[in-house]
């Protein structure tokens, strides 16, 4: 093999150690298809805190990212990485907002070409499960796969009041446009990067 | 060249600030050759092994090795842990997952590249460098965890029970790996509970218990420690019953 090759090589380890190519990279793709597909759909759902309402395909489709993302970033040598000489930590925060970036620039892209407000706000949504996947992950990391998922619905059961109105905290269900949602969602991805980087995995 | 060695001193460490302490003012020194630590569960044992290799840090005391402490980054480089199990990362190879290890220490890419295909052949895993780590039995895969240890060519290796489920046959040929491993340049520290095979292998045998050292020599002092009427293939484990046993 050649020197130049196997420099890169190496390097591309780590992306095949994290299941970028495997795993991440098929699911944003899927991510990408499938909001530009699916960001008409809307179906009628019960509320529990007040009337029937319609929910947006394009709320659970954040989850396509969100979970493999959990994923690949839990495919660890546990031992060696703990151990590390190499900022591995800073590497997979790269990942992670290099991974939000797309969406984010991916649900922008198809909301304004399509005038479709759910798309636009996708990308944020993307970034506030992150957030919050990464916050329980360092502090419970056995919850931290099903959190996301538990979020979306939550915001679809209790999230809303009687006149559908969406509550501050839902975020998932603000309109794209919305400050609070907006700000809700970085603080909560901002919070997500800092605790990955910051606090040491458990050992027992 | 100097070959430093780990140094625990007056170690204490606990889980947790109201959990009982593990160890309580330790103080140990990694010997030469291949060393075995042996002590009931619960002992302290992992706990010590991964206090050496930087892993966990100390309540109280200080891990050194040589003027660095285990808190520097050049303490890392010349220390290795091998766990009880071995993670098998999806997607990748033998000599992937050896090289990813070394480029996690720090070595240059092409290097830490070679230095996987010489690590897997000390371990005598060249052949199966291009397998999937997935698809190695338990045996190999423990091999794969050796040479991960050796690939940046670490002085001291930190082997925590890496014999635990393996049939005898499998046992004696990994003891022969270690066994081959320890040399005037590579200090091996390894936890077992295999006293019967191991014990007048080993250079050293050091005892802890109650998150102490109980007992810390070489191989014929500790076998002194069983009852002259003891028969040959039992002494290992009736020394250990001595070293374990509380004195008077």
């Amino acid at each position: 093999m050649p020197a130049r090759f196997r420099d890169g090589y190496i390097v591309i380890l780590w992306w095949k150690a994290r299941l970028v190519p495997s795993v991440l990279a098929p699911s944003l793709a899927a991510f990408f298809v499938v909001t530009a597909a699916t960001y008409q759909w809307s179906a009628a759902f019960p509320s529990l805190t007040g009337g029937n309402g319609t929910v947006r395909f394009l709320t659970f489709v954040p989850l396509i990212v969100v979970s493999p993302l959990h994923h690949c970033l839990t495919q660890r040598l546990e031992a060696a990485e703990l151990l590390s000489l190499r900022p591995v930590r800073r590497h997979d925060a790269a990942l992670v907002v290099t991974t939000v970036a797309l969406c984010a620039v991916a649900g922008l892209a198809i909301g304004t070409l399509a005038g479709d407000d759910a798309a636009r706000a996708v990308g944020r949504n993307v970034a506030f499960l992150t957030g919050l996947m990464l916050t329980v992950n360092a502090l419970l990391p056995k919850a931290a796969a099903g959190v996301p998922v538990a979020w979306v619905l939550i915001a679809l059961f209790l999230g809303r009041d009687a006149f559908h109105r969406p509550y501050f905290w839902s975020v998932l269900e603000h309109r794209a446009a919305s400050p609070l949602a907006l700000a809700e969602a970085m603080l909560c991805f901002a919070c997500g990067l800092a605790v990955h980087l910051r606090r040491r995995p458990r050992t027992t | 060249m100097t070959v430093h060695t780990v140094q625990l001193d007056n170690v204490s460490f606990s889980y947790g600030r109201k959990k009982p302490r593990i160890l309580d003012d330790l103080s140990y020194t990694v010997p030469e050759g291949f060393t075995l630590l042996l002590g009931p569960n619960g002992a302290g044992k992992s706990t010590m092994l991964k206090l050496a290799c930087g892993m966990n840090q100390p309540a109280c005391g200080t891990v050194r090795l040589g003027r660095f402490t285990s808190r520097d980054r050049q303490f890392l480089a010349h220390v290795a842990w091998m766990p009880q199990s071995i993670t098998a990362m999806t997607g990748l190879t033998a000599r992937e997952q050896v090289a990813y290890t070394g480029w996690l220490k720090g070595m240059g890419k092409s290097a830490a590249w070679e230095a996987a295909a010489e690590a897997l052949d000390r371990v005598q895993m060249r052949e199966r460098g291009d397998v999937r780590t997935k698809h190695l039995s338990g045996g190999q895969l423990r091999r794969v965890g050796v040479a991960s240890a050796l690939v940046h060519g670490a002085r001291i290796l930190l082997l925590d029970e890496p014999t635990a489920g393996m049939d005898p046959t499998q046992r004696r040929v990994f003891r022969d790996l270690i066994l081959s491993l320890a040399t005037s340049e590579i200090r091996v520290l390894m936890s077992t509970h295999d006293i019967s095979d191991l014990a007048e292998e080993a250079d050293h045998v050091t005892v802890v218990g109650d998150g102490r050292v109980m007992f810390t020599g070489d191989t014929p002092a500790f076998l002194r420690l069983a009852p002259a009427q003891t028969r040959p293939e039992r002494r290992g484990e009736a020394a250990y019953a001595a070293a374990i046993s509380p004195r008077p």
